[in-house]
């Protein structure tokens, strides 16, 4: 036997030998606190109604809406598409795996943004990334896109263009805006068809 | 402090860099190995040369050791460490599939490309094979889709599976690589040669 091959076989020997008897250790994955205070101060957490909206009515596949609130409020109104985690199971190990999807911009929200925050700051320090908060939650949801209100006649451009997408959010989100654009389906057109008189049958 | 990508410690561009390098490292250890021959790696098949399974076992069992001593001196967190999730009738679907390829075409994916690569036309024509296969999946995936994810495990680990701790288990599969080396060498002294 070649004296290499026994020298490295009693080595791979003893280096399992000493794993067998290393006690069994858990990391820590925690984020370290001047981390997690830098990121919590840092604002791009933050997404708007409006944002979220783009994204729901183009059909982005890269985002998953998290519903942080009670289960009956969830019952109640949720957004579309929506996954229920409640704020005290988010660290449960059986969430885990939706949280960790490192592709998916992961938004949190509740009714205001408080809820919505505490459970991004829970996942921030197991050190999830990609997670976001729906800036004023579900009230600002329903304020800006379901019910948008009309800026005064002298806003710039911007506001009203902002306010024609929101009013066409609502409608597609199933809620008509009071000042609904109006549009008349437009009538289909007649089409006569002239069919060809069969020829008179009969005879022999 | 790592795995290094995960933590984006590595920013995910510098990952594709990396890996573009380390392929080639990888590449070129296959190559020295010999892995650029059909006939070598078929011979673990015939039992006339069993360098493939030598060489992929001490590679997982380095790696395996490596890993749990870096975990132990909080190098990295294996925590942290994506484990493929096991769906079990796909699994054992695509390992025959895998196998019988390996048998007939003589290469796995990652020897073909290597030994495309030098110029072995048998490689090539593999490689083409593989193409069309992957094509073909891509194409009808609908069909297959629900086969595929059919009997999800989850992320298990064998030594979860077996009720064992990770470091004993970790002894055991070293024990089981050291004899299956002696062992090949004893049945490689007893098959007729075949030159290749």
């Amino acid at each position: 036997m070649n004296i290499r091959y026994a020298f490295v076989s009693a080595i791979a020997i003893l280096l399992g030998a000493v794993l067998m008897f290393l006690p069994e250790k858990q990391l820590k994955i925690e984020k370290n606190p001047v981390d997690l205070l830098l990121a919590i101060n840092d604002e791009s957490r933050w997404i708007s109604t409006d944002e979220l909206a783009h994204s729901i009515v183009e059909k982005d596949p890269y985002f998953l809406l998290i519903d942080v609130r009670s289960e009956d409020e969830y019952q109640t109104f949720s957004l579309p598409g929506s996954l229920h985690i409640p704020l005290d199971s988010i660290q449960s190990p059986n969430y885990l795996p939706y949280l960790q999807q490192e592709g998916l911009r992961k938004i949190f929200y509740s009714n205001t943004s408080a809820k919505a925050t505490q459970a991004w700051v829970l996942s921030k320090r197991r050190n999830l990334s990609n997670i976001y908060v729906l800036e004023g939650g579900v009230n600002r949801w329903v304020e800006t896109i379901l019910n948008p209100v009309k800026p005064a006649s002298t806003a710039p451009q911007e506001e009203f263009d902002l306010y024609s997408f929101r009013v066409a959010a609502s409608q597609y989100f199933g809620n008509s805006a009071e000042e609904t654009v109006e549009s008349e389906a437009p009538k289909k057109p007649m089409i006569q068809v002239s069919r060809k008189k069969k020829a008179a049958q009969g005879g022999c | 402090m790592g795995p290094l990508v995960t933590q984006d410690i590595i920013g995910g561009n510098w990952n594709f860099v990396l890996a573009f390098i380390l392929g080639l490292f990888f590449g070129g250890v296959l190559e020295q190995a010999g892995f650029s021959s059909s006939r070598k790696l078929a011979g673990v098949f015939y039992g006339y040369d069993f360098v493939v399974l030598r060489v992929f076992f001490t590679a997982a069992i380095t790696a395996m050791v490596g890993l749990l001593f870096f975990h132990y001196f909080e190098w990295i967190d294996l925590s942290l460490v994506y484990v493929n999730p096991t769906f079990w009738p796909s699994a054992l679907t695509g390992g025959a599939i895998m196998g019988l390829g390996f048998i007939v075409g003589g290469f796995c994916p990652g020897t073909s490309v290597c030994a495309a690569s030098i110029g072995k036309i048998d490689a090539m024509v593999f490689l083409v094979g593989i193409f069309i296969g992957i094509s073909l999946f891509g194409f009808t995936y609908d069909w297959w889709v629900d086969f595929v994810f059919a009997g999800d495990l989850g992320r298990i680990k064998v030594y979860d599976s077996l009720g064992m701790r990770q470091g004993s288990f970790a002894f055991m599969l070293i024990a089981v690589a050291l004899i299956a080396f002696y062992a090949t060498r004893w049945i490689e002294k007893r098959v007729k040669k075949v030159e290749y």
